[in-house]
């Protein structure tokens, strides 16, 4: 599920003045560097540069679910479960390795109880 | 505010869960989880993968991980977290810096007595994260309706 469904599978709008076919990628989103980043099941693009630091990239799509109150308390995960959390803030998307579309999941690094 | 409804059935499985593997002598915890096309209905319960002791659990990250990845794929999200204590239920210190889920409006249910008790909310307490990240306790009934 993704909250911009509603919207677009392509990221805006398409109204009456969108001017050409659907069901083909546009050529400017091609360009467009976003990931896929998941939290609680529900899947938001999230746009970065690669020069960004992580950081920056946790803050934008912590920013995307909003209403969570203790960001520092979330990292950004890769689907092999490598984290990306507060301690790597200061490091780029590319020194992270990070790529296009990539799947990211937002969630808390420890979960416990007591 | 949300009001949940839970199944009884759900309720039922939920206290199966902590007498099958808190077995009185740890605490465990479940989340209860609904479609995003009708999130007030909870429809499952699941039992994380979890190391546990007397006084408190952790979650395994890589559960975690393949949980996150699955709950996309259905649809779905985590309402309700809910765990147990030894003896009376409140929210510790730990159970409010790490939470499942950090959404304002996220609650927390924790059950008395390893939930060896009665299946329902007797002693139970219930906490809301509240929009400045603080948890405060709110009544079970506001929040939570059983269903047949």
């Amino acid at each position: 599920m993704t909250s911009e469904e509603s919207m677009t599978a392509h990221g805006h709008n398409h109204g009456p003045q969108h001017g050409h076919e659907h069901g083909h990628e546009h050529e400017h989103e091609d360009k467009a560097l976003k990931v896929r980043v998941v939290y609680n099941g529900v899947t938001e693009r999230v746009a970065f540069e690669f020069s960004q630091t992580l950081g920056v990239l946790r803050e934008h799509a912590i920013q995307a679910f909003g209403n969570v109150p203790q960001p520092h308390l979330l990292s950004l995960f890769t689907t092999a479960g490598v984290e990306f959390g507060p301690n790597r803030d200061q490091e780029t998307i590319a020194e992270a390795g990070i790529k296009k579309n990539e799947e990211l999941l937002l969630r808390p690094g420890v979960v416990r109880g007591g | 505010m949300v009001r949940y409804r839970i199944p009884a059935g759900l309720l039922a499985q939920t206290f199966a869960h902590f007498r099958a593997c808190g077995a009185g002598r740890r605490e465990c915890q479940v989340v209860w989880t609904s479609p995003w096309a009708d999130p007030k209905t909870i429809d499952a319960v699941v039992h994380p993968r979890h190391l546990a002791h007397g006084g408190g659990f952790e979650l395994d990250s890589a559960w975690i991980t393949a949980f996150w990845l699955e709950l996309a794929r259905t649809g779905c999200g985590i309402r309700i977290q809910t765990h147990t204590h030894p003896f009376e239920a409140f929210h510790s210190s730990i159970d409010d810096e790490y939470p499942i889920i950090h959404t304002s409006g996220f609650l927390s249910l924790v059950l008395p007595n390893y939930g060896m008790g009665p299946v329902g909310f007797d002693g139970a307490y219930l906490a809301e994260i509240q929009s400045d990240g603080a948890w405060r306790e709110v009544p079970i009934d506001s929040r939570l309706e059983v269903i047949p």
